[in-house]
């Protein structure tokens, strides 16, 4: 992201020789690590335990990042997510899977692009070895190569930081959201109107969640300042981002919070979002299950726990409601094209339910609304084998004909089309170009 | 030879209310004639022998209506032409329903009057009709609401902001409008309640004595501090609460955890409070917007007793009352059958 136009730059990793190869070192550079922890790793590891070594890096590294995301409030959390089952009260370390904490650390600066590539990978890792039946781990078993990327990513980005925290930058700009009010003039509004998309997407749900909390002048400003941030990106946003907008009004206007209603509402009203208030609040539970599914696909064990949740999102019924359309779509394909490793074979028949009652023009939104903006989604557009089984899918589903008729973006209308050609390749390059589009990081 | 006085209110209402429909940008002569006979009945307006209490939003666009008011659903009654006979059939085919947070539309068309009833939201604290139409209106969602909000008193309120108070009583004693009223008591009763909650708190209480006013019962209220974790000994004659009703904790139960549960048990209170406040004697609130006695009695001081020979016994209470503010009480308020309303409050 170095030549982009960026509201707020993430942390540096910390400083490791990159010819370093023993864990000893390595972890030497983990400030947050008891010196018994740094010894223990470091033995695992020279005793050929490396599974054992790096799943024990990974825990302590993902529940000191988790900690310090909490302090920035359950409910800011929430709406960054736009995860509407979690509040202040929710416990962020059964609430939050470790994918979502690495992707809102990576928006919020608190580690870089690369960082995240590199942790996500390392989850990914992890998954797959933790997730072997018995006789096959017998067989396959992390190697010394694979154990050392996932300490060395994990002391380098998270533990090897004095403390974890939100970019400096993103602090101050959430801070002015409260404190004062913006002007379109302002360095940090023109900023923001030539940001990637995934900045402004945060900027909206900054201004969102504080809404939601805020009380008194801080209100007010939030109010001003959503006045003139949200009708200014409007005509940009995607129908997902307009739909959180419409239900955070009907939230507030269910929750007795009249003034923060009140003032959503002109907003609302000024850019003509009224389209996107729901008529009821039935698509949160279908976005609290698809959180049930995405939690389960993303955390160990996922070929074993995705059914139950799966099936219990199919038997809500297909017709789901257009606002939590987007997360749903999110969870059947995250459960359809799995991981590089393979799928959740007892979860596809619920997924297969689902996915046949979508209608054309329902598959026609996803495409055009919001496929390019699902970074969950492209990112598995990157591995091999989920990319393959997109490809069976779009030639499925006739998704290409649909791309080709309602499409407009060039980029996601090719990734469709060179999938029902199986252009695995061309698939990958255009889902890379559609992640460094929305602001995130690749190979 | 004896003279002959006939006094109408007629040509002052219609005047009146020509001018607030021409503040509002809603001018029009059938909307003005049926108002006036709206207003008139809502004065006193009865179904069987039962009071009834409708709000009726006269509005130009029911799709821009609902489309602001989530979860809102409508019952279309019927259609007429657009004079005043519409009107008046629409409230007396509409009042008896709109109860339970239902409330009357009548929607103006080209050439006829539709109505029916319409409701929004989900629990008792979720934002009013009135809040999101009238109080922060919008010119692009014209509406005015005509309702009765005390004993023998109508406002009309609009989307910019116009008000119109019409007070058909003749021997008011009260101080101020019933609305500052009503809002400056309630901000007593929750004075001390959390910052977070106090928005709801106030709904809450705002609904629950509006009701009070609408009925136009005499009632006798006073406030504690919260910090006063007994009574006063001046205000333990009646019925202590123990444990206190604490609306806020079902309030914050309700914010927490959205179930139907949490939504009756808060419901109960609205029920159930403002039997205390019928009940004779005085309802003991405390800062933090629990209930904490009711059917309280107090002895008079010999001084007051002396100096307020006049007035029934709710006022003469209610200036006893007064006499503790500052020390044992926080505010004190009145309502009686002969109209008077009023509120006293110390301020920290």
């Amino acid at each position: 992201m170095s030549n982009e136009i960026t509201l707020w730059k993430s942390k540096l990793p910390i400083n490791i020789p990159p010819e370093a190869n023993d864990p000893g070192e390595i972890v030497k550079y983990a400030l947050q690590l008891a010196r018994k922890d740094k010894l223990q790793i470091a033995s695992a590891f020279n005793n050929k335990h490396y599974e054992m070594a790096s799943t024990y890096i990974w825990a302590k590294s993902v529940s000191s990042l988790k900690l310090q995301l909490s302090k920035l409030g359950m409910n800011f959390i929430s709406e960054m997510l736009d995860r509407p089952d979690i509040d202040e009260s929710s416990n962020i370390d059964q609430k939050l899977t470790d994918f979502e904490s690495i992707r809102l650390a990576e928006e919020l600066g608190v580690i870089s692009g690369t960082g995240s590539l590199r942790l996500r990978q390392s989850l990914e890792k992890l998954n797959h070895f933790g997730s072997l039946p018995v006789e096959e781990a017998e067989d396959f078993q992390i190697t010394s190569d694979e154990a050392l990327g996932i300490i060395r990513a994990c002391v380098e980005n998270i533990l090897g930081q004095e403390r974890i925290e939100a970019a400096l930058d993103f602090q101050k700009f959430r801070n002015r959201f409260e404190q004062e009010l913006f002007t379109k003039e302002d360095p940090e509004i023109e900023k923001l109107l030539a940001s990637p998309y995934f900045f402004q997407r945060t900027s909206i749900r900054i201004s969102l969640s504080l809404i939601k909390s805020a009380t008194g002048a801080q209100l007010e400003n939030a109010l001003g300042n959503a006045n003139l941030i949200i009708p200014l990106l409007w005509p940009k946003l995607k129908k997902p981002e307009k739909w959180q907008i419409g239900r955070s009004y009907a939230e507030l206007f269910i929750d007795g919070k009249a003034k923060a209603a009140s003032g959503l509402k002109k907003v609302l009203l000024k850019v003509k979002g009224f389209d996107y208030v729901p008529e009821d609040l039935r698509s949160t539970s279908y976005i609290k299950a698809a959180h049930a599914v995405l939690a389960a696909h993303e955390g160990m064990n996922n070929f074993y726990n995705e059914p139950a949740p799966m099936k219990i999102l199919a038997e809500m019924g297909s017709v789901v409601p257009i606002p939590a359309f987007s997360i749903c779509m999110s969870a059947m394909l995250s459960v359809k094209l799995g991981n590089s490793y393979n799928v959740s074979y007892n979860a596809q028949e619920y997924a297969n339910s689902m996915l046949k009652g979508v209608s054309r023009d329902r598959w026609a939104y996803f495409l055009k609304e919001c496929l390019q903006t699902d970074e969950r989604i492209l990112y598995k557009l990157l591995q091999t084998s989920p990319t393959s089984r997109w490809c069976e899918l779009v030639i499925k589903y006739d998704l290409s004909e649909i791309a080709k008729e309602g499409v407009t973006d060039k980029d996601t209308k090719q990734l469709v089309i060179e999938a029902s050609e199986k252009n695995s390749s061309r698939v990958h390059t255009l889902a890379t170009r559609l992640i460094k589009k929305l602001g995130y990081k690749t190979a | 030879m004896p003279s002959h006085k006939f006094i109408s209110l007629r040509d002052s209402l219609k005047g009146a209310v020509g001018d607030f429909l021409d503040d509002e940008r809603m001018a029009c002569i059938k909307t003005q004639d049926g108002l006036v006979e709206i207003i008139n009945a809502l004065s006193y307006y009865r179904e069987e022998g039962h009071a009834l209490f409708p709000e009726i939003f006269v509005i130009d666009n029911l799709e821009a209506v609902f489309k602001v008011l989530p979860t809102s659903e409508y019952i279309h009654i019927n259609d007429g032409p657009k004079d005043v006979s519409t009107m008046i059939k629409a409230l007396k085919q509409c009042a008896p329903l709109a109860q339970g947070g239902w409330v009357i539309y009548v929607l103006r068309k080209r050439d006829s009057f539709e109505y029916g009833v319409f409701r929004s939201g989900t629990t008792i604290l979720s934002v009013s009709i009135e809040d999101i139409l009238i109080n922060n209106g919008d010119p692009a969602v014209p509406v005015i609401m005509v309702h009765q909000i005390a004993d023998k008193i109508i406002e009309m309120k609009g989307f910019l902001k116009s008000c119109l108070s019409v007070n058909f009583g003749v021997d008011k004693e009260g101080k101020g409008s019933p609305v500052e009223i009503l809002e400056g008591f309630v901000s007593i009763i929750i004075s001390s309640v959390p910052a977070e909650v106090k928005e709801l708190a106030q709904t809450f209480y705002r609904r629950l004595l509006s009701r009070i006013l609408k009925e136009g019962h005499g009632t006798l209220a006073a406030v504690i501090s919260n910090k006063k974790r007994k009574l006063p000994k001046e205000v333990r004659d009646g019925v202590i609460l123990n444990p206190p009703i604490n609306v806020v904790q079902r309030i914050e139960d309700l914010i927490k955890n959205k179930n139907p549960q949490a939504n009756i048990r808060l419901n109960a209170c609205i029920a159930l409070i403002p039997g205390m406040m019928r009940s004779d004697g005085i309802t003991i609130f405390a800062t933090d917007g629990s209930v904490r006695a009711y059917n309280v009695f107090i002895n008079h001081p010999t001084r007051a007793r002396e100096q307020r020979r006049i007035g029934g016994a709710r006022s003469r209470t209610f200036e006893a009352l007064c006499g503790m503010l500052g020390n044992e009480l926080m505010g004190a308020f009145v309502q009686s059958q002969d109209g008077r309303l009023e509120y006293k409050g110390v301020t920290r």
